[in-house]
């Protein structure tokens, strides 16, 4: 119970080096903590699901189970793009698994170095989900939390009103 | 310790059922003997095994309890209504005491009214048997019960203030108990899934070693076509394992109208038909709350007192007939009273000034009593502890629909009313269409078809701005499913489309749709936590080519045109004036 706590406040608590996985959405890369992260899968047929928003792309067929995907270039204002390096990161959130489609998986690498500029963060991306901010390439890299992006507060919006 | 406790809960409930039906058989005639028997071995097996899983305060309880059966055995006269209505009193407390162990919880019971009541009556009649081993000890009225403690597994606490009480609270819930329900099954069901297990798992390997080495495609396709058969099978059994008899709830359902009608000073005979029928354990356990509901309202509102049921030509007696019946993959259950049945004037009239109705508006006798299902509706000039608060019969309607399941009331003045439920028995997999419409694919499950018509050989009427299907003289609306879905792809109206869906009694519409593809059946998943309660979908299904399609709720779809068309109407008609 404690432990977990810990582990939620304060994700680098740590010694061991976290590691992230990073990832390219239009011209920027982002990174993700790579713990919750259960794979990455190529793009299938989705099932658009009735009175949902366009950036829920709606539910895919992974072995056997429905996942439901989003598409993280509309989720974030972008438009929509299928690219042919595109890709999905499945993670486990709270309500079940859910993917999200980025355009690029980069690499997993250890977040180096922290930045304190957290100002640095890409605007398109809402400030809650940042995690930190680290040096990648030399360049300041946004960790976002994407299963918070996921979580089911932000999906119930996933839903248009139908009356 | 807990893996006893559990046992001895389990146990116990199924006593306590027992219980229950020894005594509202025993209010229907004279008692005898050996129901009186049956109740003092219930009493005595409940109290041995709770002395031995520790929860002295319990045994000491039923002990009383026990000394006053024994009492009513050797003075038969005494056991009468009053005593009946005590056990079940009796029966009642010692319910919520186990309820209340099953969620891990310490709980603190008043035995002091029963123990009063017991007293009160053995005492009144002038029997010699008031013997030494009734001891009623004033100062264990409060005593609370015993709980485990998880952390010292030694028990703490017997007697408990209500203040420390709330200062353990938090600290149990904690240690709470992960609820898990049981069912018995019977070993001979068991083994026959065992067999069919084994005959699959044959048939597999057959397969496999078929594909590896002769590859004989019509091998192949009979040894994948009885295996196929085989997963159908073992789908029926082990969902028939979670179906239970209707019969526990009818009883709970008596009880509940004994109550009612006691509290009113009415008269009432029950009369239950098709108790065998089965339904699925959770769908169960969701409609007793309603249903419960239900019956009040039909001993309260319905059924009129003696003396009026007289005036009228009736017998003082007022009847609840409950019924219930399979009917495909619904199962349909009745409560139905003779008594004054609906009051539409007041209906109509309280309609009007909830605004729920327009003044020129004539509504027929079927909307006026739907409106009895609306939030905050309630005719009842007196508020009585019963019903008669508006609260209810909206939560009712409501827990219905989340089921996918009907409701319908059919009343008649004088001569009574009747709620009909139809609620499908196993929501899991449903037997279904695959419809297109625009360029997706939805599953349709056929038992909320009522019809599949031919949108080129019918006869459509056109004329106003709402296409209307005349089928059996009856018009019918033309919907396509696409524009209720709000598919934004689909935008375009849909003159493609050549089917049509035909959806239930009331509202009835006809959903047209693109082609029928095929027809499955598929294993529904409940959408979870994220998309939960999504509006006209009710679930998702995988189909056999690997696709997801969405399951419709298409009488939620039904509903909302109609509400919608309800409001344009009412929109139209407030500009007119």
């Amino acid at each position: 119970m404690i432990e977990s706590n810990k582990k939620s406040q304060q994700p680098s608590a740590s010694n061991e080096p976290e590691l992230a996985l990073f990832f390219r959405l239009d011209s920027y890369v982002f990174g993700t903590p790579l713990g919750k992260v259960r794979e990455v899968i190529p793009v299938g047929a989705c099932t658009r699901l009735p009175n949902t928003v366009p950036c829920f792309l709606g539910m895919m067929n992974i072995r056997g189970e429905a996942v439901g995907i989003l598409d993280l270039r509309l989720r974030f204002g972008l438009p929509s793009q299928l690219g042919p390096k595109c890709l999905i990161i499945v993670f486990e959130t709270d309500a079940g698994p859910f993917g999200s489609l980025v355009d690029e998986v980069v690499e997993v690498a250890e977040i180096a170095v922290q930045s304190d500029q957290r100002s640095s963060y890409v605007p398109i991306i809402p400030e809650d989900y940042v995690l930190q901010v680290t040096v990648r390439d030399e360049k300041p890299t946004t960790i976002i939390d994407l299963r918070r992006v996921l979580s089911s507060e932000e999906l119930r919006a996933l839903r248009t009103n139908a009356a | 310790m807990e893996q006893i406790l559990q046992i001895f809960i389990e146990e116990a409930q199924d006593t306590l059922l027992q219980w229950e039906s020894i005594c509202l058989n025993m209010l229907k005639g004279q008692p005898s003997q050996s129901d009186l028997n049956a109740l003092f071995r219930a009493a005595h097996n409940l109290k041995g095994s709770s002395r031995s899983v520790g929860l002295e305060d319990f045994g000491s309880f039923l002990h009383e309890v026990e000394d006053f059966i024994s009492w009513l055995k050797a003075t038969p006269t005494e056991a009468g209504a009053v005593a009946i209505r005590l056990l079940l009193d009796c029966q009642t407390l010692i319910s919520e005491w186990t309820a209340q162990l099953d969620d891990g919880r310490n709980y603190q019971t008043n035995t002091h009214d029963i123990r009063d009541g017991i007293r009160r009556l053995m005492e009144s009649s002038a029997s010699p048997l008031i013997n030494t081993r009734m001891q009623i000890k004033e100062n264990a009225a409060t005593a609370a019960f015993g709980f485990f403690d998880d952390d010292s597994g030694t028990m703490a606490s017997a007697a408990v203030s209500p203040e420390r009480n709330r200062e353990l609270a938090p600290s149990m819930q904690s240690n709470k108990i992960i609820k898990d329900s049981s069912i018995r099954v019977s070993l001979n069901k068991i083994d026959s899934i065992i067999h069919i297990v084994n005959d699959l798992s044959v048939q597999l390997s057959m397969s496999l070693h078929e594909l590896k080495n002769e590859r004989n495609e019509k091998n192949l396709s009979a040894l994948i076509g009885a295996s196929n058969h085989l997963v159908y099978e073992l789908q029926n059994r082990i969902v028939g394992m979670k179906m239970q008899s209707i019969g526990g709830l009818f009883q709970k359902l008596e009880r509940s109208a004994r109550e009612t009608s006691d509290a009113e000073h009415k008269q009432i005979s029950i009369l239950c038909e098709g108790v065998e029928t089965e339904i699925e354990r959770q769908t169960l356990e969701k409609i007793t709350d309603p249903c419960v509901h239900i019956i009040r309202n039909a001993v309260d509102h319905g059924i009129e007192p003696p003396g009026e049921r007289e005036a009228a030509g009736k017998s003082a007696v007022g009847t609840i007939r409950l019924s219930a019946r399979s009917e495909g993959e619904y199962v349909e259950i009745e409560i139905a009273d003779d008594g004054r049945g609906l009051d539409f004037g007041r209906i109509l009239k309280k309609g009007q000034d909830l605004g729920l109705l327009s003044m020129q508006s004539n509504p027929s006798h079927r909307e006026l009593a739907e409106l009895i299902l609306q939030p905050g509706f309630s005719t009842a000039s007196k508020v009585s502890q019963i019903s008669g608060r508006g609260v209810g019969m909206d939560v009712v309607k409501t827990t219905i629909d989340s089921m996918s399941g009907e409701l319908n009331i059919n009343t008649n003045q004088q001569h009574g009313t009747s709620f009909v439920l139809r609620i499908p028995a196993n929501l899991n997999v449903v037997s279904s269409l695959i419809v297109q419409c625009s360029n997706q694919l939805y599953a349709v499950p056929i038992r909320d078809i009522m019809e599949v018509v031919d949108l080129e050989k019918i006869s459509i009427d056109e004329s106003g701005h709402q296409k209307v299907a005349i089928l059996n003289d009856e018009p019918v609306p033309i919907v396509g499913l696409e524009t209720l879905l709000g598919n934004s792809e689909a935008h375009a109206p849909s003159v493609s489309n050549r089917m049509a869906l035909v959806v239930g009694s009331f509202p009835k519409a006809a959903l047209s749709v693109l082609t029928i593809l095929d027809e499955a059946r598929l294993v529904v998943n409940p959408l979870d936590g994220k998309l939960h309660r999504l509006e006209g979908v009710q679930g998702i299904a995988i189909l056999p080519s690997g696709c997801i399609c969405s399951v419709l709720d298409i009488k939620f779809l039904a509903m909302l045109h109609h509400s919608r068309s309800q409001s344009l109407q009412l929109i139209t008609q407030r500009e007119r004036v």
